[in-house]
Formats: C-alpha cells, structure tokens, sequence
C-alpha cells in the first residue's frame, strides 16, 4: 500500500486539501438553510476556513450564531453588519472598541449572503487586522456560502413545486369531462330522470373523491370506489358502445395506494379504447399477489406504437395521464414499482402497476401530532 | 425544512402555537392507550387467573379430580366443555368494552404543520 | 382399503372444485343500475374468520391432538385451552393495534416501530424459524396419511403436500384465498363432526363402554396388527397372542405365544393376532398411562407435572402471537375493530372444533388401541371408522376424514408458505413476483429437507419448541412495541437473542438429556416458557431503560395510529384547506 512513488503532499496542495475538509464539513449543514441550528454548526468550519479570532452568521434581521472569543461582542454584530445588509458588498470595520483590554477582536469584515440576488443574511469575521486579503476571503467563503443557500433553496422549491403538483392534481378533472358528463346526464332528464338523478349523485360523489384534500393516500377501496362512479358517468355518455369488466379480489381492497393512482388509467383505456371503430372494452383487475397488490386496466382498442407510448411516459397528454402516475408511484414506492405498460398498434393496451402492501409511512388519510 | 428560514416571524409564533397543541394531543393519545390498556390488561389477568385457577385445584384438591358428572370426569367436562364457552365469553365481553370506550372517545384534533 | 382411497380422493376433489368456484372473483360487467360495489365486497369479519380458522385447525390439531389423547389422556387437555386462550390474550393485546399499524407481515410491524435494519433481520429470522418449523408437522403429517392409505413411503406425501402448496401459494392470482379457506374451513368442520357423530351412535349402539372400566386398554375384538418397523414394546399383564414372524430373535409360524410381563421386541413386518380383551402392550420409551391415571389429571408417575402445565400454557399462550399465517390475515380486515371482531369468531369456531379431538382420543382408546403397540397414534382418527363399523360405510368415512386431513394440511401449509415468502421476497430479495416464487419455493424445499432429517415422532417436541421461541420472542416484542414509548431498539435485539437463545438451548438440553440433568429440571427444560419469556420481557424492558438514547423517533405518533380508532383521527383536510386558501 505505501509504495514509495507515494509523494509527500507539496504546502500549497496540503493547504487546499485542508480548505476544501473543512468546506466540505460546513456544506451539510448549509444546505438545510439559514436556521440558528445551521449558522451554529456551520459557524466552527467557516472559522476555520477564514482563520479568523470569531466568526458571526446573521439573517438580516438578527444574529443567527456567534462561533469563537468574544461573545460579548455578539451583541453588536447586527449594528456591524448593518451597511453589508443595505448594500449588498463587502465592508470592513476598524477600530472596534472593547471593554476587555486583552481582547483581540479590532476589527471586522462584513460579507453580505444571497439567495437569489437577495440578501438574507451576512458572515462576518472578527479578529486584529482588517487586511485587504482577509476582506478578499471573506468575500470568496460568503460566496461559497451563498452557493450552498441556493441549493438549499432549490431542494425547498422542488419539494413545494411537487406538493403543488400534488394539489393541482387533485384538483383536476378534465373540463371536457365535466361537460361530458353534464351533457349526458341533461339528455336524461326528461326522457329518464330516475336515472339522471343517480348520474348527478354519481358526479357529485365523483367530484368529491377527486377534489378532496386528504393527505397523499387513500385505500385501494376508496380509489375503487372513484372508479366506480366514473365508469358509470362515462357509460350514460357512451351507452353500450363501452363495455367494463371489474375483478377485484376483496383481500386487496384495505391496502393503502397513492390518491387517484387508478383512476387516471381507466380514463386513459376508455380514450384509447374508443377511439378507432368507436367502441371498445375496459377491464380492471385487481388481484393479491402475497406481499403486494397487482392491478391491471386493459382496452381493446387502437394501441399505441413504442413511439407514442413513449411520449405518454414522459409527458402526459392532457388530463392526470400515465406519466404522472407513473412517476408519483416511483416516488412512493422506489424506481422498481413503476407502471408496466404493453401495448402494440391494432393490440390494445395494458397497463399494469404494483403496490406493496406495507411501505412505511403510507397509510391512508390519517395523520396525528405531525 | 424550510420553516426557519430567514424573515418569517409570523411562521416562528405560529411554530409554538402548533407545539403546545401537540402537547395537548399527546395527552389525549396518552389517556387513550392507557384506557386501552386497562382493558387489556384485566382480560390478561382474567385468563391467567382462569388458567392458574383451574390447574391449581386439579393438582392440589384429588376430590375433584376424581369427581363425575352424569359419569363422565369431572376435569373432561371442565376442560372440552365449560373452558371453552367461558374463552369466548372473555373475548366478547373484552371486545364490546373496547368499542364502547372507542365509541365514546371525542376525535382528536392536530393542529400540526400540514 | 380401495373404498377409502376412492372416498378420500373424491373428498379431495370435491374441496378443491368448492375450492375453484368460491375462489373464483366473478366477473362483474356494467349494466345501467348505480351500485357501489367495493364495499359490499369488502372481508367480512364472518369469513375472514373461517378462513383463520381454516388455516389454525392443522394436522396437528385433527390427528395429533387425537393421538395424544389416545395416549396420555386428560393431561392432554390442556393444549387445546392454551391454544385457544392464546386467542383471548391476542384480542386483547395485539389484533386491533396491529391492523391499524397497517403492516402486513411481523417483520413489517418491527421495521415501522423501530425503524433498525439489524433488528428487522432478526426478527424476520425469528419469524421465518418459527413457521418453518410450524410447516414440518404438516409435511409429516401429509406422509403419515398417505402411508396409512395406501401404503406409500413417508416421503411421497411430503413431496405431494409441498408440491401441491407451491401451485396453490404461487398461483394466487385471480382467486379469493380468503373464501378458498372460508369453504374449507365448513368441508373440514362438516367432514369432523358428521363422522364424529355416527361414531358416537355407533358407541351408544355398542352401549356406551367407558375407558376408565379396565386398568390397561384392550383390544375390544380380535385384532391382527402389522408391524411395519422392528418395535419394542413393553407388557404390563400376561397376555396370549399368535405371532407370525419374529419375537424376541425367534421365528414363529402362528403358534400361540404368551407374552410375559416385560420388554419384547418385534422384527419388521411380524402380524401379531390377539384375542378379544387381550391387554394392549405399549410400544417403549412412551409410557401410556393407564385406566384411571389416564383419566384424571395430575396422576401420572411425575409430581410437579402442575408445574410443567403452567409453564406449557405459558408457551401455549403467548406462542399463538407469533404464528405468521394467523397475524397477515388481519391485515385483509378494514379496520381494528373489524380485526379484533373476526377473532371473537374465531375463538368461537377454534372452541367448537377443539370439542372433537377428545372425542375421538376416547373412541380411539376403546376401538384403535393397537395405535399404543404401534406408537403411531396420530393414525387413530383415520383407524377409528374402520375399526368401529364394518363394511363399506366405515371406510367411506375415513375416506372423508384422510380428505379432511389433506385439506387440513394444505391450508396450513400454503397459509405459512404465503406469509412466509411474503416476508423473505420483501426483505430478502427485493420485492416483485419472481422474488415471491423464488422464496415460496425456497421455503419449501428447506422444510422439505428439515422433514427428511427430523424424525415424525419428534414433530409434537418440535411445536412445543416453536410456541416456546415465539412466546419468547415474538411475543415481547409486539406486546412491548404496541404498549410501551420507552421500548429501544437495543432493548429489543437484546430481549430477542437472550429469550430465543434460551428457549432453544433449554430445549436442546431436554432433548439430549444428559444425566446430570435431573428429576423437576428435566421437564422445566423440555417446557422452557415458564423462565424464559419472564427473562425475555425483563431483559428487552432492562436493556430499553438503560439505552434511552435508541428509542426510535416518533413513537408519540405511532401510539396515536395503534391506539385511537379510524376514524377518529383528524384528517388534515380539515384544517389544511383554510390554511392553504390564506396561502398566496
């Protein structure tokens, strides 16, 4: 292991092999934001990386971590790093006084941070001298810093833009529908209003399940039952030219599944499936395959060539589609339990998806003392 | 994740407010499991007492080991025809109690971060 | 004989045709009526119920309880009280909680309460020794059935009965499991009591004998038994016998010998003729009591047997907990209280068939007593109707009951192999179908293996060994994980290896039975519970209190989901729709 071509590190690489320990040391803590928790442990490391006697992290309204000798001094530091808040470049403070004769602390530079071209906070570094080259450090580590806050913001930002699909999601049921269904149930009202009076309970039902606004998941019998009423919906508009055929294995039907996992399948068969000759079968099967559940939506209709069905993966088209189910499953449940869809042109299309039984965290609907 | 993060004091007040509601809740979650467990608890103690009971008076009282009813042993009648009911009616009875404490238990509300 | 094997094989087909039909999800095609057809087809607690049943009622309950009874009489007793007082205590302290954790599998539970991946292993090994070695008195039993038919070797029935659970569990699918067994569940009930009742006429036809009246059992006709094996058999009175074969190293051509009081031994294939009341000898190294000892309690050759009574419930008990096959069928209720109202009935049907063995313990002890020379007594219900009625409606009933028996041991055995294979494909194997068929049949060619090394008769030694290990470990670790916040994960590996590892050596130790071992230790080793489910729980509460530091996070909550009902947990909508409208 040390043979002899092993070379003794030269000082400059040992110095940047040492700076870039310690910056990788502070990271960790920086990506979780600008909290009293992350200034607090990041503040040690940016110390060190900036030599100085004490390091200070704000936000822009109060002192977040004061990290090495003096603290006193601490209380002053929002008055220091004042001028950095307001204009956003990096100054320097001499002449500091203290009370305290032995006191090192003389000086300080002020570096403010940014997220986004905004200035959240400031690091200022605290010790004899404000020397040009420390000002110059202290800039290149607040930009360092800066960099891991944006980061931290990003992954923030993607998890809100996933809730927020989240809620668009539930909130979507296409208008087409909606004025499918609306038409359809109006041809029934005098010839059969029996009948257009359950259809309307139906959509009512119907709306209520795909606008609710419990948490991500629900039980498979909940999501049956969606699918349920959707189906007759969609068979007062196309009468018997759409055909169903539902097997579901009751042992399957406690198991908890992502909202509106199923649904969006059923609506995708019955668009494929009519298209073409106008007319066209679905079948739904849920079945208990020991530790998990196998569901399956088929059509008979048109099909799709890998090309097409490519493009419905990646990106959906109009409505939930596959894609978004697809990748909400792999979220949930890993990249194994995404959707297997077969299909060729004339064949029709099979569109099959598992779910564990058991995956911690998911249960549906409750939630207690976050 | 994002909760503390720079110039949101109105987050920061409603973060304690949702704390001390937590604090109740737990008290309440608290209450439930150990009514809970009371109940289980004496249908635990009723078994092992039925259990301890039973084998404790075949092996130390012979008269009754050798007893008959309508001339069949008095421990077989015991033990393949009395045992059993009064089992089920242990279970019963434990369930029933079960389901009216929980039908009487007032939901319980979080007022946790969604 | 033939009549049986057709009996028995048009009993079979008949389960497994019911078996088609009602597993069958029929095919529901829209008409125009707005019906809501998940819930009404939701598990009922009703037939969720049958199906435990179903899959508990094993061959070990349908023979061995039987034979056991045929042997030692009233102490046997107490199995079936156990047992079924086992389910009390799981209503009480397990059902609903562990439906609402919605985990599936035992291992599942450990992985959501502690969130440790060495102790998840642990317990996922704990679970998969307990149900293999569930699984072996199945397979023999398979064996010993299809002997007794048509004489087949043991290790055809193995092979069969495995063969037939790997189909069964792998082909899943389409089919309702939970009405397949709900429906064999009756077929089986139906077949017990329907013969145990023309047994009990033909007994009160035969004016009701009693076994209590003579002091040793005897055969009550003449009787020819075949000696399959060499077997050594103990006498207890004078008794004249005819021999063809070898007794005592000397051949005889059917002269009629006298059996004096003592041991003698038999060569393999001798046909022994006794006359009507002639004394049973009983086979050696297993002492059947006799007359009255047999009928009471406590009155065998050992004392402190009420000692070893308790310890035995204790393992009976608390052992139920951690049977596999019984804890993944909760999870096909909707909800906790529909959980905990399925065992009720379970406890009610487990009670009504624990009626039966009995039954056929004292039937079988007046008309089968050769099953003591043979020592195979888990033959005695199959031998009863045979013995008991002449003619063709004798050996249809037994053909029923061997068609029973065979449902008994397929439900049983598939039962254990799906929760099984569920729990190695999810933590082993990654999940999926392949890894599911891959563990069923891994499953069973382990225990296909255990069941060619371990000796049949050692099979009831080896239930007490799993109900002891699950009693003292399983059992801690749901009962303390659904009860306990301060539970570590420490605690629990800690409490898991010392109860798991005593059971097993205290076993081993009984079994070996060295001589320095002696006199109350030797049964306290053999029925371990007693000391080690004590130890257990002391040592995963000590350890937990000492190691505060790994007590998973989050158990405020997750004693909320155990503990208070569906339903009356807030859903978060109710509050986050009106924050949310505030948000920009």
């Amino acid at each position: 292991m040390f043979s002899r071509r092993h070379r003794v590190a030269t000082g400059v690489e040992e110095a940047t092999f040492a700076t870039l320990h310690i910056a990788g040391q502070a990271a960790p803590s920086l990506r979780a934001g600008l909290t009293r928790d992350s200034a607090r442990k990041a503040g040690r490391h940016l110390r060190a990386l900036l030599g100085a006697r004490a390091v200070a992290i704000t936000s822009d309204e109060r002192l977040l971590a004061w990290d090495g000798m003096g603290a006193a001094h601490g209380e002053q530091a929002m008055d220091h790093v004042r001028a950095a808040l307001t204009s956003g470049r990096t100054h320097a403070i001499k002449d500091l006084t203290c009370d305290d004769e032995s006191c090192p602390i003389r000086a300080a530079v002020v570096a403010p941070l940014f997220v986004d071209e905004r200035v959240v906070g400031a690091l200022a570094a605290y010790g004899e001298h404000a020397s040009p080259v420390v000002v110059r450090t202290a800039g290149e580590v607040a930009g360092w810093v800066s960099g891991q806050l944006e980061l931290a913001e990003l992954d923030a930002s993607r998890a809100r833009a996933l809730e927020a699909e989240m809620r668009a999601l539930r909130a979507q049921i296409s208008p087409h529908f909606v004025y499918n269904c609306l038409t359809a149930i109006a041809s029934f009202v005098r010839t059969d209003p029996e009948r257009a009076r359950a259809l309307l309970l139906d959509f009512a039902d119907f709306a209520r399940y795909s606008l609710r606004r419990v948490r991500d998941f629900t039980t498979l019998a909940d999501e049956l039952g969606c699918v349920d009423r959707y189906l007759l919906l969609e068979r007062a508009r196309f009468g018997d030219r759409l055909q169903f055929t539902v097997q579901v294995a009751p042992e399957v039907l406690p198991v908890a599944v992502p909202f509106l996992c199923v649904q969006p399948l059923v609506e995708n068969a019955i668009r494929h499936g009519i298209e073409g000759d106008g007319s066209g079968h679905v079948t739904i099967i849920a079945k208990d395959a020991g530790p998990e559940v196998h569901i399956q939506v088929e059509d008979d209709g048109v099909g799709m060539d890998p090309e097409r069905l490519s493009a419905a993966l990646t990106a959906g088209t109009g409505g939930i589609g596959l894609a978004n189910v697809d990748e909400r499953l792999r979220q949930v449940y890993g990249p194994d339990f995404g959707l297997a869809v077969d299909s060729a042109p004339g064949r029709g299309t099979k569109v099959r998806l598992r779910i564990p039984k058991f995956r911690a965290g998911v249960l549906p609907g409750v939630t207690l003392g976050g | 994740m994002k909760r503390g993060l720079v110039g949101a004091p109105r987050r920061r007040r409603s973060q304690v407010r949702v704390r001390e509601a937590d604090e109740e809740l737990d008290r309440a979650v608290r209450a439930v499991v150990r009514a809970q467990l009371r109940l289980a608890l004496t249908t635990c103690g009723l078994v092992a007492a039925v259990l301890v009971l039973l084998t404790a008076t075949f092996a130390l009282v012979p008269a009754v080991r050798a007893a008959d009813v309508l001339g069949v042993p008095l421990p077989w009648v015991v033990l393949t025809i009395v045992v059993h009911p009064l089992w089920f009616a242990l279970a019963w009875t434990h369930v029933r109690r079960c389901e009216r404490l929980e039908r009487r238990l007032p939901t319980l509300r979080s007022n946790g971060p969604p | 004989m033939t009549l049986v094997l057709a009996a028995t094989l048009a009993g079979i087909v008949l389960v497994l045709a019911g078996s088609a039909v009602a597993g069958t999800v029929r095919p529901r095609r829209f008409g125009g009526a707005s019906e809501f057809y998940v819930a009404g087809r939701a598990v009922t607690p009703w037939s969720n119920a049958a199906a435990i049943g179903s899959e508990y009622v094993s061959a070990a309950a349908f023979l061995g309880l039987a034979g056991l009874v045929v042997a030692y009489g009233a102490d046997m007793l107490w199995y079936p009280i156990g047992a079924a007082a086992g389910y009390v205590v799981l209503i009480a302290l397990v059902t609903a909680p562990l439906r609402r954790s919605g985990t599936y599998t035992l291992s599942n539970f450990a992985e959501w309460r502690l969130g440790s991946f060495p102790v998840r292993r642990l317990v996922t090994f704990f679970v998969v020794f307990v149900g293999l070695v569930y699984l072996l008195p199945q397979i023999h039993g398979a064996g010993l059935t299809l002997r007794l038919l048509v004489g087949a070797p043991l290790w055809v029935g193995w092979v069969l009965v495995c063969a037939v659970v790997l189909v069964v569990s792998v082909a899943g699918g389409m089919r309702s499991i939970t009405r397949v067994q709900a429906l064999q569940f009756w077929l089986k009930l139906g077949a017990l009591v329907f013969c145990a009742l023309v047994l009990f006429f033909v007994w009160r036809a035969d004016g009701s004998p009693l076994p209590a009246a003579g002091n040793v059992p005897v055969f009550p006709k003449a009787t020819e038994v075949v000696l399959d094996t060499r077997t050594e058999v103990g006498v207890a009175q004078r008794v004249e016998v005819n021999v063809v074969g070898t007794l005592d190293g000397q051949y005889y051509g059917g002269s009629s010998v006298t059996l004096t009081p003592g041991d003698h031994v038999f060569a393999a294939g001798t046909r022994v003729m006794f006359a009507a009341g002639a004394a049973v000898p009983h086979i050696k190294g297993d002492d059947p009591e006799p007359g009255e000892l047999w009928a009471t309690p406590y009155s065998g050759a050992r004392d402190d047997s009420w000692f070893d009574t308790i310890s035995v419930l204790v393992a009976a008990v608390l052992g139920t907990m951690g049977l596999p096959h019984v804890l993944v069928r909760f999870y096909t209720n909707t909800d906790g209280a529909a959980a905990r109202r399925t065992v009720v009935i379970v406890l009610g049907f487990v009670g009504l068939f624990y009626l039966l063995p009995p039954l056929y313990g004292v039937l079988g002890r007046l008309y089968a007593p050769e099953v003591l020379m043979t020592g195979r007594t888990d033959e005695t219900m199959l031998l009863l109707p045979v013995r008991m009625i002449e003619g063709p409606l004798g050996e249809v009933l037994a053909g029923v009951l061997a068609a029973g028996a065979f449902a008994a041991f397929l439900a049983t055995s598939s039962g254990i192999v799906v929760a099984l294979a569920g729990t190695l494909s999810t933590y082993l194997l990654g999940g999926g179908v392949a890894s599911f068929r891959t563990a069923a049949a891994g499953v069973l060619a382990v225990a296909l293996g255990l069941a060619a090394v371990v000796d049949p008769v050692g099979s009831p030694l080896l239930v007490m060994l799993v109900f002891a290990v699950s009693a003292a470990t399983l059992c801690p670790l749901l009962v303390l994980g659904i009860w306990w916040r301060r539970l570590s994960t420490a605690g629990v590996a800690a409490g898991l290896v010392s109860g798991g590892g005593l059971s097993v050596a205290a076993v081993i130790l009984g079994w070996l039975d060295p001589p320095w071992l002696q006199g109350r230790w030797t049964s306290l080793m053999q029925h371990p519970a007693l000391i080690t489910v004590p130890v257990a729980f002391a040592v995963m509460v000590g350890v937990s209190l000492l190691t505060p530091g790994r007590v998973p996070p989050g158990v405020g909550r997750m004693m909320a989901l155990l503990h208070v009902p569906e339903g009356r947990a807030t859903y978060p909508s109710d509050r986050s729709s009106r924050e949310d409208d505030r948000s920009p």
